[in-house]
């Protein structure tokens, strides 16, 4: 944006509040207006929802630290991801800058990398038939909860190497989910529970693999040396959970939101079906559509002017990867999905250097659940009346439950999931 | 035309990839991207165009 027609607006409407509804009418009015802005909401906080301004301000981690501040129960949080930041442990890689965030980042890219993602492909589709048998006679599931949620966490649980249990998989999963939404109801303690006895899980393998080493990613997390030697366990719980609250609830709302569309645009859903070399590109629009993650803060080390804005050290910069992928400057006709939309540099893995470790395990995630389906579940269709959506504009742009009926099918299986 | 991708930049975004497969490929150790050949056949200047702006990091230079 040229220097003389720089502004700040400042407006009341509050990303980060779990009551607001609409966001996705408000944010392109706001972009339009001031890419970058202030929302009075919470303690106040910076919003950046322009495209060129948010990729350059995610790129420049030494201005927007993506580093937590929390070591134990009555701390006073500061940083991390979320506005306002919340008393928990940091996530790693995730909520540190570097030099930590290298020896992180570079033990685990390899795992993740374009050839291992797709490597897993045999695993995820084992975990998607076993899924498509259990409610294949029915006629009737609930993709988030009974399909994408289970598929993703159990799916990373065998990535990993972590057994567990058939009377389990509910356990293993299904609070990955619930985290995204249901702070402030009832189900929220049930969750935080669940949430701490997969982290005695994960203790429990750590044991395991240092007596003597399992196959699977986590076995030989446990045995890598870093350059200040082995990880410890509080790191190797930490980065486990990271793998999969990072894998979970994200892909669950991009096929989740997917598979609605796909049921309200059946011309699109064909075209997926008649030229599945389509399904690449597609896959990219979905996420640049959808945002699944549709915002992550940041915080300002040192005063710094951006567009007019001066910001000072210690505030918070929500960056608005939702709106930052409808900016009509880069991304023509931005409300409409365009399945081979090309160029599309949308930003819904991120950008900068905390770009999402798991992207190309998103897409092979992807194309296992949209092949798999399409071929078994045909005539799928989601029952819109009975949707429901997260309450709010969270960092999640998510579904707590999508109900689909389609003509039942045989088994192919046992539907064992362990 | 000549292409190439700056490292400094590169995130492994596979966009570029995406937009034409037969220039960009991603390494197996951190998925960033290299550029197969530097000098890009007129047919695939078009493609080429469309990994320059697919990259949200502006990483790659044509010259
Ligand atoms: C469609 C699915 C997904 C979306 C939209 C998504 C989105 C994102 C975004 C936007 C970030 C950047 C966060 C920031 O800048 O603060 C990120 C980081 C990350 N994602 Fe994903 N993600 C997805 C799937 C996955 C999967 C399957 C994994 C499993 C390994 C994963 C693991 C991570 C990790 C570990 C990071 C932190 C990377 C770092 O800090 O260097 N994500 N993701
Ligand atoms: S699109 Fe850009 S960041 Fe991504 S792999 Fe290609 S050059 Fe690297």
């Amino acid at each position: 944006m040229p220097e003389d027609t720089a502004q700040v607006c400042v407006t009341d409407f509050d990303p980060a509040d779990v009551d607001y509804a609409g966001w996705r009418e408000r944010f392109p009015d706001l972009q339009k207006q001031c890419p970058v802005f202030k929302s009075t909401g919470q303690n106040g906080y910076w919003v950046a929802a322009g495209y060129p301004e948010l990729t350059e301000m995610m790129r420049d981690w030494e201005t927007f630290s993506s580093a937590k501040h929390w070591e134990k129960e009555g701390d006073v949080p500061t940083g991390g991801n979320v506005v306002p930041p919340v008393p928990a442990r940091a996530f790693i890689p995730v909520e540190t800058d570097p030099p930590k965030w290298k020896k992180y980042r570079f033990l685990l890219n390899p795992f993740f990398a374009p050839k291992a993602a797709k490597s897993y492909t045999g695993v995820v589709t084992e975990v998607a038939t076993a899924l498509i048998d259990r409610v294949i006679e029915k006629g009737e599931v609930d993709i988030t909860r009974d399909f994408t949620n289970p598929l993703t966490a159990l799916s990373t649980l065998r990535i990993l190497g972590i057994n567990y249990s058939e009377d389990e998989w509910r356990r293993w999963s299904l609070p990955f989910h619930q985290l995204a939404y249901a702070r402030g109801t009832e189900e929220f303690g049930q969750c935080l529970a669940d949430l701490e006895w997969i982290r005695q899980q994960l203790s429990a393998a750590v044991d395991l693999n240092w007596a003597e080493q399992q196959p699977g990613l986590f076995g030989t997390l446990c045995h890598a040396n870093t350059a200040e030697g082995k990880l410890s366990k509080q790191e190797l719980i930490d980065i486990g959970m990271m793998v999969l609250v990072g894998g979970v609830g994200t892909t669950t709302a991009l096929f989740s939101n997917t598979m609605i569309y796909l049921s309200q645009d059946l011309e699109a859903r064909q075209r997926l079906i008649d030229e599945p070399e389509l399904l690449d590109k597609a896959k990219e629009e979905f996420v640049r559509y959808f945002s699944p993650i549709n915002s992550q803060a940041r915080t300002v080390t040192h005063d710094t002017e951006v567009c007019g804005a001066s910001m000072k050290a210690g505030e918070q910069v929500l960056m608005a990867l939702g709106a930052a992928n409808r900016d009509e400057r880069v991304f023509p006709d931005a409300d409409t999905v365009i399945l081979d939309r090309m160029p599309n540099p949308h930003v819904g893995f991120g950008a900068g250097i905390h770009r999402c470790l798991g992207s190309f395990l998103a897409r092979v995630f992807f194309e296992v659940m949209f092949r798999e389906v399409m071929t078994r579940m045909p005539d799928i269709m989601v029952d819109e009346a009975r949707v429901r959506r997260f309450p709010s504009a969270t960092s999640v742009n998510g579904l707590i439950s999508v109900p689909a009926t389609f003509t039942p099918g045989h088994k192919v299986g046992s539907g064992a999931l362990a | 035309m000549k292409v190439r991708v700056n490292d400094d930049r590169c995130v492994g975004q596979g966009m570029c990839r995406l937009a034409c497969p037969e220039i960009f490929e991603l390494n197996d150790e951190d998925g960033h991207a290299y550029v197969k050949m530097t000098d890009v056949p007129p047919e695939l200047e078009h493609a080429v165009d469309h990994a320059v702006r697919s990259c949200p990091e502006g990483a790659i230079e044509t010259y």
